[in-house]
């Protein structure tokens, strides 16, 4: 016995709904060709007294999987990760996350000009600290 | 034979199944389910919680609730950014009479939170049998 949604009938639902299935068994960067595409990880930005802290939340990765570099005020975020979307892929019954690559930028302005910038991976939540420049004061002669 | 599905009256279907209150982060909460030939595998993704904020328990023999407690939020600094608020969440997952219910363990590992549920004996995956046609 076969059910049949009502739905199925009309074409556009066959198109669709293959678009729909490549789109949950494939990953975004698969159907799109691209990197950035992929969800971007949410991040907070904090100022602190005499650190700015970029919480960027990516749970399931290792340590090793991230890369992060400091060039001319941007700081750039990378996991560099072998997508394991199509793993086994009967086994799953549901599947609403999985690790992914991604890229996400901050602009870090007047800080990070120097100092040591600071990384930990903890709970799923990659913090990254950037000393503030302090700003010394400065008398300008007038000639 | 075949059978066409009726259309529900979408509207009224819609107010009919409508919660009264929505917790979103509930929502938010992504869950992957992984079946193996003895066990299920089922994962959440908490990031920024840590083991004592996570509670399991059984409710009405066949519920798994798992509740997160998140105390008030303390960090102070000026936030530039914020996409991300860690908030207490409740999810519960009906658990069927093929899982040992005394068998059930979990850890959580860099905010992904990982359930094993094993089978009973009785349904582990058996290997696929072959019919034979007289």
């Amino acid at each position: 016995m076969n059910l049949i949604n009502a739905y199925s009938f009309l074409p556009i639902h066959a198109q669709l709904s293959d678009s729909i299935d490549a789109l949950f068994s494939k990953s975004a960067a698969e159907v799109v060709d691209s990197d950035l595409v992929n969800a971007l990880p949410r991040a907070n930005v904090i100022e602190k007294e005499d650190v700015l802290r970029i919480d960027v939340v990516a749970p399931g990765y290792s340590k090793e999987d991230f890369e992060i570099t400091v060039d001319e005020g941007l700081l750039t975020v990378r996991a560099k990760i072998e997508e394991n979307i199509g793993e086994e892929s009967s086994n799953w019954k549901r599947r609403e996350f999985f690790n992914s690559r991604f890229t996400r930028v901050f602009r870090l302005e007047k800080y990070g000009r120097g100092g040591e910038v600071k990384a930990a991976y903890e709970k799923g939540i990659l913090s990254i600290e950037i000393p503030k420049m302090k700003e010394k004061a400065r008398s300008i002669e007038i000639s | 034979m075949q059978v066409i599905a009726r259309i529900p009256n979408q509207r009224r279907y819609a107010m009919k199944r409508a919660p009264k209150r929505v917790n979103d982060f509930n929502l938010s909460i992504p869950v992957n389910l992984k079946e193996c030939d003895d066990h299920f595998e089922l994962q959440l993704a908490i990031p920024g919680f840590e083991r004592e904020q996570i509670a399991i328990e059984f409710k009405e023999e066949d519920t798994l609730v798992i509740r997160g407690s998140v105390k008030k939020n303390e960090e102070t600094g000026q936030f530039h950014q914020k996409e991300f608020v860690p908030r207490s969440f409740e999810k519960a997952f009906t658990v069927g009479d093929s899982i040992d219910k005394e068998k059930i363990s979990a850890s959580i590992s860099q905010g992904v939170l990982i359930i094993n549920l094993q089978k009973r004996e009785e349904a582990k995956k058996e290997a696929p049998r072959t019919i034979e046609v007289f």
